[in-house]
């Protein structure tokens, strides 16, 4: 049982380790949907949504955890 | 190319103009095969790479303390698991529409790949302590030794557990990187080849060393492949999204340039922040 749940959470640990960063790429993810699907926009737009989201989640990311450790030292 | 080949192709008649022709198709076949495959062979070759590392350091520590035995009885027992996950999921893909299994798969290796190059800006940028397989090594051959007191058939058994554990971790990731880099384009035997041969080098690799393998450059690569899985991960979400990337797959060695421009800025830039702060 202990094995099984190390490994469902090894599964769930190889895709979230920073959970604002999974949460705001699966919000730029979504909104990329959105544009694709709901408002039928051209795919070019949906195309920078996704590059520019994708980068900028990551870059948030890494400055939080930087601003993060900071104040906590 | 052979050296009959090499015979038409340089003959002037019709029928070796003809020959030329063929030849030179197949060439370009070849080309355009391989030009859609290497990147799913390097990323699926790197990143099982590093997971193949991970697991044999614990292998290799478990081995060295307990015996081959359990050991190997582990690994194998870890194998057997993972070649029944194959054989049970790997059928089912064919029958998910390819959109939908771009726009999955391109969520997932965007999570994925996202995490690996997040932590290896931060190991990079000095604000996460790099991987240690040495230290790896002895916390298991630590957590071994401490076993040692209980009865032989149990020291057995939690000996092969945790290569079990090992193995059964490292290669789900391993199954996970082969399929989300192969399926989107049916290159899944392809990407396994990569990992095939990453497993091929870490285990000449270890036989040769007879220790853990310390001396991978276990962040660069985790950098290479976080970089490598982000650009993948966002072209097959676009695709998954009917994006209609400018210039097709072209498109995916610009967004590997993007992401590793980006890493490499962000690192610098944190490194510069701490060398500030630290003087």
């Amino acid at each position: 049982m202990k094995t099984l749940t190390a490994i469902l959470l090894e599964l769930y640990g190889l895709f979230v380790d920073d959970g604002a960063l999974a949460v705001l790429a699966l919000a730029v993810v979504a909104l990329a949907a959105l544009l694709a699907v709901g408002l039928h926009a051209d795919g070019r737009v949906t195309g920078i949504v996704l590059v520019a989201g994708s980068v900028a989640s990551l870059l948030f990311s890494v400055f939080r955890t930087k601003a993060t450790r900071k104040s906590g030292s | 190319m052979t050296p009959a080949r090499t015979r038409r192709v340089g003959g002037s008649t019709a029928g070796g103009r003809v020959t030329k022709v063929a030849c030179m198709g197949k060439e370009a076949g070849d080309v355009t095969i391989w030009a859609t495959a290497a990147p799913a062979v390097s990323a699926s070759f790197l990143a099982s790479l590093v997971e193949m590392v991970e697991a044999f350091t614990i292998v290799f520590a478990v081995g060295s303390v307990r015996g081959w035995k359990p050991a190997l009885s582990g690994s194998l027992a870890a194998l057997l698991l993972l070649a029944i996950l194959i054989a049970v999921l790997g059928p089912g893909l064919g029958h998910i529409p390819l959109t939908v299994l771009q726009l999955v798969i391109g969520v997932l290796l965007l999570l994925f790949g996202l995490r690996w190059l997040r932590k290896a800006i931060l190991r990079a940028a000095g604000l996460l302590a790099l991987h240690d397989e040495a230290s790896v090594f002895a916390r298991e051959d630590s957590r071994l030794r401490a076993a040692m007191t209980r009865d032989e058939r149990q020291l057995d058994w939690i000996a092969g557990l945790a290569a079990f554990k090992a193995v059964t971790l490292e290669g789900i990731e391993v199954v996970f990187i082969v399929i989300a880099v192969g399926a989107g384009r049916g290159l899944v035997g392809w990407a396994a080849l990569g990992a095939f041969g990453a497993f091929l080098l870490v285990l000449a690799i270890g036989l040769a060393v007879r220790g853990p393998l310390t001396r991978v450059p276990e962040n660069a690569l985790k950098f290479i492949v976080g970089i490598m899985l982000s650009a993948f991960g966002v072209f097959w979400t676009g695709e998954g999204l009917s994006v209609g990337w400018p210039g097709g797959e072209a498109m995916i060695p610009l967004l590997v340039l993007l992401f590793l421009v980006t890493g490499l800025a962000a690192a610098g830039l944190l490194r510069a922040s701490e060398r500030k702060a630290a003087s």
